[in-house]
């Protein structure tokens, strides 16, 4: 027991206790200044760069600052920073097998920040899931989608696949897909259309509405009706631009037709003999079969 | 009673004095306005009757009704609640908050090393103002301009507001003045080639608006210089009432503090050519 207790008193001993001192108050001061420097960073950028920049600038310039005063503090306790260093070296190999999903996330995150195909509060797609950007973090980026969920997709599969940005320029088209009856006549459909556009406020004069012939659809002419609008009033757009099209072509008697199935028995034969079931109805049938006999 | 006025000299932008529980009302073109006053609330109707094209010259102007009822239905209704109500409401017209873009309606070409005065016009916005000292409750536009982009590309330009023009060439051919304003805009072609006016931005948040006693409205007249080969205008435009508009008192000052002699995109033709057509 004695004995214990004389080693326990040879650790403990006034040096060490010193550099043990010591070495708090290198991290007490290196605390304070990390974090002096990390908000004179964040003022100086401030305005100049994006919030996502500033904030990895921030953080990295406090976990820089920071590391060095724990090296030095760690120093001060009397370890040998070399082995230290060899034995840190070896373990970040073994925890990046260990974590390579992670890693790749990080460094996808930090190409992320510096290429900054979108930022906090732009609206984006990314396959199939459409919504604002809350933030964007080291592993993942978050959306909140129209429909208020939260979505997180890992940084990765941002840098892999195709991101469409959709808030970044300042106008956008809207497309619209009419079909019309085979007897309308194509220029008087064009300028009910341009009429329509015409009268919407919302939709830009300039750059002009295009409209473009699609092909001969099974049961319609397919066109492409294409104007342009201010990005916030894309969906009021969309809604009363249809609605507009809708009445025009009711009152100028243009067909949006629906599928049509005609069934035709070919040149060859003649046409479909129709049969009538039902006594009620008998004489009509008789008078029906007649008539086909007679054509 | 009421009073309904139409005369020339009389205008549509009065201050108008109203007891509680009273309303008074304001056609202006298509925008119907009725404004209720309450204790502690002002109470807006308004809406914008479908526009018939050809109709603008036909029909009444304007009317101001100082004591109406609030409609049975009316578009849009809001109610503006505060602690106490004084009796005062200004109707004021102003410009827009975007430059509008102006196309003449038929193509319109200015020689070589000429210089012409084209009188454009631009649509106007109803303010309405209560109390004393004024407090802003709505901007409500008298006809709702079409939308616009001005600019070389899809991704460089300028959202606008869109009018066509007559662009007279003499101040009996304007038209009428109560719902438009009227700008002076001086085209100086300094170049080789005839410059087409096939679209022609007036930057409106700039300009101040005036009003002369015959119930006209201007703004002040502005100049556009194209210069030798140059795709922009050189921009100037003076600190009062034009000439052509005798004694004009100022009735709204500029939206924006106003930038002079810049250089500035004016004339859509000139950047046609450098455009980047889209595919589809």
């Amino acid at each position: 027991m004695n004995e214990i207790w004389g080693d326990l008193r040879g650790l403990v001993t006034p040096e060490k206790l010193l550099g043990f001192g010591r070495a708090l108050f290198l991290l007490a001061i290196g605390l304070l200044l990390a974090t002096l420097v990390g908000r004179a960073l964040g003022r100086l950028v401030e305005g100049r760069l994006d919030v996502q920049r500033a904030t990895l600038l921030r953080r990295a310039a406090y976990f820089v600052v920071l590391g060095i005063f724990l090296l030095a503090a760690l120093h001060e306790m009397g370890f040998n920073l070399g082995v230290l260093l060899g034995a840190a070296g070896i373990l970040s190999v073994a925890v990046g097998f260990a974590s390579q999903t992670s890693a790749s996330n990080v460094i996808s995150g930090l190409f992320l920040i510096a290429e900054a195909p979108f930022a906090v509060g732009d609206i984006i797609q990314v396959g199939g899931t459409t919504g604002e950007v809350l933030s964007v973090d080291l592993l993942s980026v978050k959306l909140r989608t129209y429909d208020n969920l939260f979505v997180r997709i890992p940084n990765e599969t941002l840098i892999k696949t195709e991101v469409k940005t959709l808030t970044r320029f300042p106008i956008r088209r809207a497309d619209l897909q009419i079909g019309v009856a085979y007897k309308e006549n194509l220029r008087r459909v064009r300028e009910v259309l341009a009429e329509v556009a015409d009268r919407n406020p919302l939709c830009l004069e300039e750059p002009k509405p295009l409209f473009i012939l699609q092909g001969f659809g099974d049961s319609a002419m397919q066109v492409q009706f294409s104007v342009w609008v201010k990005r916030e009033n894309f969906l009021e757009l969309r809604n009363s631009i249809q609605e507009e099209i809708k009445a025009a072509f009711d009152a100028a008697g243009i067909e949006i037709p629906f599928p049509h199935l005609s069934v035709y028995a070919g040149s060859a034969t003649g046409p479909l003999p129709v049969k009538l079931v039902g006594g009620a109805m008998a004489g009509t049938t008789e008078a029906a079969e007649g008539e086909s006999e007679a054509t | 009673m009421t009073q309904t006025a139409n005369a020339a000299a009389e205008v549509w932008w009065r201050d108008v004095e109203l007891a509680p529980g009273r309303a008074a009302a304001w056609r202006i073109g298509p925008l119907s306005l009725t404004i209720l006053r309450n204790p502690a609330e002002w109470r807006l109707a308004y809406g914008w009757s479908p526009v018939v094209p050809g109709a603008d010259v036909a029909g009444p102007r304007w009317e101001v009704t100082t004591d109406s009822q609030m409609p049975r239905s009316a578009d849009n209704v809001e109610r503006h609640v505060l602690r106490q109500t004084s009796g005062r409401v200004h109707v004021l017209p102003a410009l827009a908050d975007r430059p509008v873009v102006t196309s003449p309606r038929l193509p319109l070409f200015v020689l070589p090393d000429e210089e012409v005065v084209l009188y454009v016009g631009s649509p106007l916005w109803a303010v309405v103002e209560v109390d004393d000292p004024p407090r802003r409750l709505r901007e409500l536009p008298i006809r709702r301009p079409s939308d616009t982009w001005f600019g070389p590309s899809t991704l460089e330009g300028e959202l606008c507001y869109a009018t066509s023009t007559r662009a007279g060439l003499q101040v009996k051919d304007l038209p009428f003045f109560s719902r438009r304003a009227v700008t002076p805009v001086r085209i100086r072609n300094q170049a080789a080639a005839p410059l087409e006016v096939e679209r022609l931005k007036l930057p409106v948040p700039y300009l101040s608006l005036y009003a002369n006693p015959q119930g006209q409205l201007w703004t002040q007249a502005v100049t556009m210089t194209r210069s030798e080969d140059g795709h922009m205008a050189n921009l100037t435009f003076g600190d009062e009432a034009p000439t052509q508009a005798g004694r004009a008192g100022l009735i709204a000052a500029p939206r924006e503090e106003s930038q002079r002699g810049v250089l500035f995109r004016a004339f859509g033709s000139l950047f046609r050519s450098e455009e980047r057509r889209d595919a589809p």
